[in-house]
């Protein structure tokens, strides 16, 4: 472990190149003691934000409780609202939670790979909101994206490295709706491992925000409830 | 009754936990945001100063992502802490305000790879307060020599590679490098049951 420790720092501090960068991440997935000390690592960086904390001047607070009241009054349009808050949000901040679950440097490349394949599937000014979804279980290592956009009633999905299922079998896309879950579509995949397609969104059934999406493996046809295991998730 | 008495069925906002607060906070209980700010405040200004350097950039930065909370930025208290999420939300913020200044790759993939540890679920001392951990971060910080401290501020919050600070400090690569590895190395020793 001490002669990693110098290529934990520089991996850790975003120092390799891409290609030293991709056979470390390659040890790391077949080391698991190497993976916790990069964890350890990694956290203890994450840990230097705090010793920041500094005491805001005190016209702040007063100036913050303003700004939240204005922004909780209604706004004109729910579209505005939305696309509103949307463009504060940003692709890139979307990206980054997702990260903060523990998604590697690796698959966020991926990731935003894929953002830009579902932004540019529903041309980018009518997207309104977007999910990271990242594998589970027997799925771990699939990465993937959904855009929704509720006034045109489409959404577009983007998965990488979903393991081909037996026949009969199909991904199914939900979403959890409030307590309901919503299908939104079922997908094969290709032979690549990658679906990209997009699906119409049943609008009425979305009477409440948009908890959470994930996938399920569903016998075709699919049952109206999730039946199979999850296999990928939003945050 | 007297006047310092909370009311009936009402918890003070002191003992009210970040999720409760949160919650509170969605529910439309104006006095939920005072309190999470009162709490959070000064970590999310710290943090948007050591990134933005400015603190007109801070402050508006600061107002931004407590505003978000009320609203669309999606906390969710099963994830992980506030605080992570927080630092998280300002960190990519600010980043999003870098970027726009014309630095922005390196730094964008060194935020991807270091989530804050309050971000990632069940930590053994997962209700340590943002204060006792700004505490321990300060006091296991000042077991650094002033050289291990500068390399690792100036790789985290100003973006330089290891070869820039080099040159920056003037000193050799090889210095730098072990002053990094050395200072994070005794950061882990003496922080490590903060990251599990």
């Amino acid at each position: 472990m001490n002669d990693s420790h110098g290529l934990i720092v520089d991996y850790v501090l975003g120092d390799l190149g891409d290609d030293e960068a991709r056979a470390f991440e390659e040890r790391i997935a077949a080391e698991p003691t190497l993976a916790r000390e990069v964890e350890r690592m990694r956290g203890v960086l994450g840990l230097l934000p705090y010793a920041k904390a500094t005491e805001p001047p005190p016209h702040l607070r007063a100036a913050v409780l303003r700004a939240a009241d204005t922004a909780r009054k209604p706004r004109p349009t729910r579209r505005t609202t939305i696309r509103a808050a949307w463009s504060t949000f940003g692709l890139a901040a979307a990206a980054l939670l997702a990260v903060a679950l523990g998604i590697d440097s690796y698959r966020v490349r991926r990731e935003l790979r894929l953002e830009r394949t579902v932004t540019a599937m529903l041309q980018e000014p009518n997207i309104v909101r977007s999910f990271a979804l990242h594998g589970t279980g027997t799925a771990s290592g699939a990465v993937g994206t959904v855009a929704l956009d509720l006034d045109a009633k489409k959404g577009a999905v983007a998965i990488e490295r979903l393991p081909a299922l037996p026949a009969g079998q199909v991904y199914r896309l939900w979403a959890l709706v409030g307590e309901n879950d919503v299908p939104c579509g079922d997908f094969g995949v290709n032979p690549a491992g990658k679906i990209v397609n997009q699906f119409p969104i049943p609008v009425d059934s979305y009477t409440a925000p948009i908890a959470r999406l994930f996938v399920t493996v569903e016998p075709a046809p699919a049952p109206p409830r999730p039946s199979g295991p999850t296999v990928m998730t939003s945050a | 009754m007297s006047a310092v008495e909370p009311s009936p069925g009402r918890v003070p906002s002191q003992s009210r936990t970040d999720a409760e607060l949160v919650a509170a906070l969605r529910a439309d209980d104006g006095s939920a945001l005072g309190a999470l700010y009162d709490r959070h405040g000064g970590l999310v200004y710290g943090v948007a100063l050591a990134i933005l350097r400015s603190p007109q950039e801070a402050e508006d930065l600061t107002q931004e992502v407590f505003v978000a909370l009320c609203g669309h930025l999606g906390y969710d208290a099963a994830r992980g802490e506030l605080a992570g999420f927080l630092v998280t939300a300002t960190r990519s913020r600010a980043i999003d305000r870098v970027r726009s200044r014309g630095r922005h790759l390196r730094l964008l993939r060194r935020w991807h790879e270091t989530a804050p540890a309050g971000a990632s679920p069940a930590t053994p001392l997962q209700n340590v307060s943002t204060k006792q951990r700004t505490e321990r971060v300060r006091v296991a910080l000042t077991e650094l020599s002033e050289r291990e401290r500068e390399v690792l501020e100036l790789a985290y919050f100003q973006d330089l590679t290891q070869s820039e600070i080099a040159d920056r400090l003037g000193a050799p690569l090889g210095s730098v490098k072990s002053w990094a590895r050395r200072g994070l190395l005794s950061l882990r020793d003496n922080l490590q049951d903060l990251v599990g």
